[in-house]
């Protein structure tokens, strides 16, 4: 077995373990890890607020994500960045839209 | 009995609370910050101040009070700086109708204005207008 085979299989044991949302990018369901911490944004005393994030398989990612519009179990967020860690999952970097 | 400065703050609060008041969450001081369910909020607090050297034993002393005015807010339609503008532009006219203050100080002059923009879950915008205060007190304290 190559190690990328082994990645790849480890990567399959992580998401089926811990998937916790259905992600809708481009009219195409795929598994995701959903995360929502709250954070304190910049300025001041700063702004109470939550930086939600969920990580895909990098091979369900489209190329260019940034600013589309994606959905989480049904609820829509724009994609505002895009973190790839190099193994094969890729981490969108998400905003509100309601 | 309280000194000039916390006086000063109490007037801008006053003035930004006069019905209808710019925001229904105005502190002072506040260290902490803006909670998650409200989404606009303005703090004002005492920054410093630098007296005026007098030229006569005795005499009340002339101040240049530092006092800033942060405003917040949050939205998840619109960008940070569309968020807080129209907050900006309230505060900013309810101080510049009267520079007074009600008769508190001599003149809170035209502010400095700095401004940061954050975009997480929200997208929220702060808004720091920095006012130069002029006022006097009496010598020997600062009533």
């Amino acid at each position: 077995m190559s190690f990328l085979d082994a990645q790849n299989r480890l990567n399959a044991s992580v998401m089926n373990r811990l998937k916790n949302v259905s992600v809708l990018i481009a009219g195409v369901e795929v598994p995701g890890i959903f995360k929502l911490p709250s954070i304190v944004a910049n300025g001041g005393v700063g702004a109470a607020d939550t930086r939600p994030s969920v990580q895909v398989f990098t091979s369900d990612s489209p190329d260019n994500p940034v600013d589309s519009v994606i959905e989480i179990d049904g609820v829509p967020y724009v994609v505002g960045e895009r973190e790839d860690s190099g193994t094969g999952f890729t981490t969108f970097m998400l905003e509100r839209t309601e | 009995m309280t000194t000039a400065f916390a006086a000063v703050v109490q007037a801008v609060i006053d003035r930004l609370s006069i019905d209808p008041a710019v925001c229904d969450a105005i502190d002072r001081a506040r260290v902490r910050p803006m909670s998650d369910q409200t989404d606009r909020l303005v703090n004002v607090q005492w920054d410093g101040a630098f007296p005026q050297r007098g030229a006569i034993y005795g005499a009340p002393v002339d101040w240049t009070t530092k006092i800033t005015v942060d405003c917040y807010a949050s939205s998840v339609k619109v960008s940070g700086d569309l968020a807080v503008d129209p907050l900006l532009e309230v505060v900013y006219e309810r101080l510049a109708a009267d520079t007074t203050l009600g008769g508190v100080v001599t003149d809170i002059n035209v502010p400095s204005i700095e401004v940061e923009y954050t975009s997480e879950g929200k997208k929220t915008g702060w808004v720091r207008l920095t006012y130069l205060v002029e006022h006097r007190t009496a010598n020997l304290n600062l009533a």
